[in-house]
């Protein structure tokens, strides 16, 4: 077998387990939701491009900070596994033509979730009267162009070379792409557009011919394909079960009052799965969005039918995707081997997740203040009564499950 | 009498890894299981802890089953597995904790039995560390302290040398011999056989699932008729002799 068949292998078995994921991360909720926030998100955008004035400024530095982001976010899709530094050291020829590879399919997808920003951006931009029909062209292909030039520079960061040119190169390459964007944007997209192209034609050539012999960094490639699997699996993870659920756990002592509870005192499953919970980002990073992004949405929202049905909606999301606490206990033989043989685990994560559910019904029924105090105290019970039916009615049956 | 092993025969699927093994370790004895690489020790102490359930035979801890007592008998077994497992997110002083949870050993006890320990590994000053700090050596000494700590009636190491440095080894060693005089009994496999002829009484070789010879290193001397024989020169010219390879 060659280098390129193992990773067309790896790819095949890859795209296979992430459509599979997929299926169940678009589950039905989800994709209500999704279509919820989506509408809802589109409806504003609409609302804003109507009142937008032309020559205004604010929309072009947002826009400026969103293709920013959009640009420099994504990574390699490389493939690379820890044991691939021992065996394949000897096949580094081979290997690059694999990287080229692994670099045009990442630009391919990377340039579809590009395209479709920009798209999205275009009726901005033509509302403020910079850009007329013919320009999209040109601004479509800008973004493409940088988002290519941002993917080489990946390629390039992955080879060895001395950390001090690597840094160089980095922050010419950031600097440049962040000011030719603002040239695309305040001054003329046609401009931007030459610009992107010369910087592509020079730095491709660069890092192609000029770099081309450079090494690869192994332990590079592989922590790099290792953080962003972790990344995808993270995500994965919050919605469904997967064996490949690494992550880094972070300390977190300022958070140390809270185990002094008793509740999280009385055995030691609680006790490990209420750190795990604070410690592990998978779990308590989705708590913390998901309140902070309910509250916000219930804050600026007016009438309490708005109010109660956010407040569900988020509960129950919040609730849903606590449900795979349950596979800790099954990654660990101590549970199996503890004296304590009559503790009731399922009884352990309900617990768990109603004092969670209950800061969330707090948090919420506060952040509907700006309707007045009155409407705190019905959303209040009304997300009461919804903790208290999801943790007791709906959840005992989903976690057996 | 502590640990009985009777004809206990299990395995994970319906073909059984382990035929009709028996052996007997009592208070204040140290016995070591011998065998290649998939000899079925791991099985048999992993029946012996309950993670598996026997196909036939019984398993009894000072007179019980697993199943007459379970937390009783749980209560008695400090268990160190092969490869460390430890909570990605727990500190090491929060393992110290929840194993004194775990065992209804008071904490500040825990700490007690653990201060010793932990100064002799030089884990001190890691307290607050995460097993993901630990290099491989350290997390093995970590499982250490935690079974040592609930100071059981049976200890059950498997591979306790792998990965830690000589002179861990040595204390460990030395712990080992402390409890056996305290009357505690061990369980150890292992492959380090020049360690294992040092201190462990009795010897059970394990080959292929079956139980191929037991007891003291005189005995096994005397039955395989190598008088001066050291349980290294044995063991490697039984294999060779008994096609234990195969």
């Amino acid at each position: 077998m060659t280098i390129k068949d193992l990773f067309k292998t790896r790819q095949s078995i890859y795209y296979k387990k992430m459509s599979k994921y997929l299926k169940y991360v678009m589950n039905d909720h989800f994709v209500i939701l999704l279509l919820f926030l989506g509408g809802a998100t589109g409806l504003a955008y609409q609302n804003y491009l109507e009142t937008i004035q032309l020559n205004a400024v604010l929309p072009r530095v947002l826009l400026l900070l969103i293709i920013g982001l959009t640009i420099f976010s994504g990574s390699l899709r490389t493939l690379v596994e820890p044991a691939d530094a021992v065996f394949l050291l000897p096949k580094e020829e081979a290997f690059n033509l694999v990287m080229k590879r692994n670099l045009t399919y990442s630009l391919i997808f990377h340039s579809v979730y590009t395209l479709l920003i920009g798209v999205l951006a275009a009726p901005m931009l033509r509302a403020i009267g910079h850009m007329d029909s013919e320009g999209t062209v040109f601004w479509l292909l800008t973004l493409v162009i940088w988002k290519a030039v941002h993917g080489i520079h990946a390629y390039y960061a992955l080879k060895q070379h001395r950390n001090e040119t690597g840094r160089i190169i980095r922050s010419i390459i950031l600097t440049v792409s962040l000011l030719a964007v603002a040239v695309s944007l305040f001054l003329s997209i046609l401009t931007g557009f030459v610009f992107a192209a010369v910087t592509l034609v020079f730095f491709a050539f660069f890092v192609f011919r000029y770099t081309q012999n450079e090494r690869w960094n192994w332990e590079l490639l592989i922590e790099t394909e290792q953080r962003r699997i972790q990344k995808i699996y993270g995500i994965i993870n919050l919605f469904i079960e997967t064996p490949q659920s690494k992550h880094k756990v972070k300390r977190m002592k300022i958070l140390d009052f809270l185990y002094a509870l008793p509740l999280l005192k009385e055995n030691t499953e609680i006790y490990f799965l209420s750190r795990m919970f604070v410690r592990n980002y998978n779990f308590s990073g989705l708590y913390l969005r998901l309140l902070l992004i309910g509250s916000i949405a219930i804050y600026f929202s007016t009438n309490w039918i708005t109010h109660s049905i956010i407040s569900g909606l988020f509960l129950y999301l919040t609730g849903f995707q606590l449900i795979p606490l349950r596979q800790t206990f099954r990654k660990s033989i101590y549970f199996r081997l503890y004296p304590d043989t009559d503790t009731d685990k399922i009884k352990t994560i309900q617990k768990l997740i109603l004092l969670l559910l209950s800061g969330s019904t707090a948090v919420y029924s506060l952040a509907s203040i700006s309707s007045g105090s009155q409407a705190v105290l019905r959303l209040l019970l009304i997300n009461s009564v919804f903790t208290v039916f999801f943790t007791t009615v709906y959840l005992p049956g989903r976690l057996k499950h | 009498m502590s640990l009985k092993v009777m004809n206990l025969t299990g395995g994970y699927t319906r073909t059984p890894v382990l035929k009709n093994i028996s052996f007997d370790l009592a208070d204040g004895e140290l016995i070591g299981l011998i065998g290649l690489n998939g000899a079925g020790k791991s099985t048999t102490i992993k029946h012996i802890i309950g993670l598996m359930d026997p196909f036939e035979g019984q398993i009894q801890l000072d007179g019980k089953t697993l199943k007459e007592d379970p937390s009783l008998y749980r209560k008695k077994i400090g268990f160190i597995p092969e490869t460390p497992l430890l909570y990605d997110e727990l500190t090491l002083k929060e393992h110290i904790e929840i194993t004194a949870m775990a065992y209804d050993v008071e904490l500040s006890t825990a700490m007690e039995r653990a201060m010793p320990l932990l100064d002799k590994f030089r884990l001190t000053d890691r307290l607050e560390w995460f097993p993901s700090d630990f290099s491989k050596g350290m997390k093995q000494k970590v499982m250490i302290v935690c079974a040592f700590i609930i100071e059981p009636s049976l200890y059950i190491i498997d591979e306790p040398f792998l990965g830690l440095d000589p002179i861990a080894i040595r204390d460990l060693i030395r712990m080992m011999e402390l409890k056996k005089a305290e009357g505690a009994s061990l369980l150890m496999s292992t492959h380090v056989l020049a360690n294992a002829q040092r201190i462990c009484d009795k010897f059970v070789i394990i080959n292929n699932g079956e139980v191929y010879a037991k007891g003291t290193l005189n005995e096994l001397r005397e039955e395989f008729g190598m008088p001066e024989a050291s349980l290294d020169e044995m063991y490697t010219e039984l294999a060779d002799k008994e096609g234990f390879l195969k």
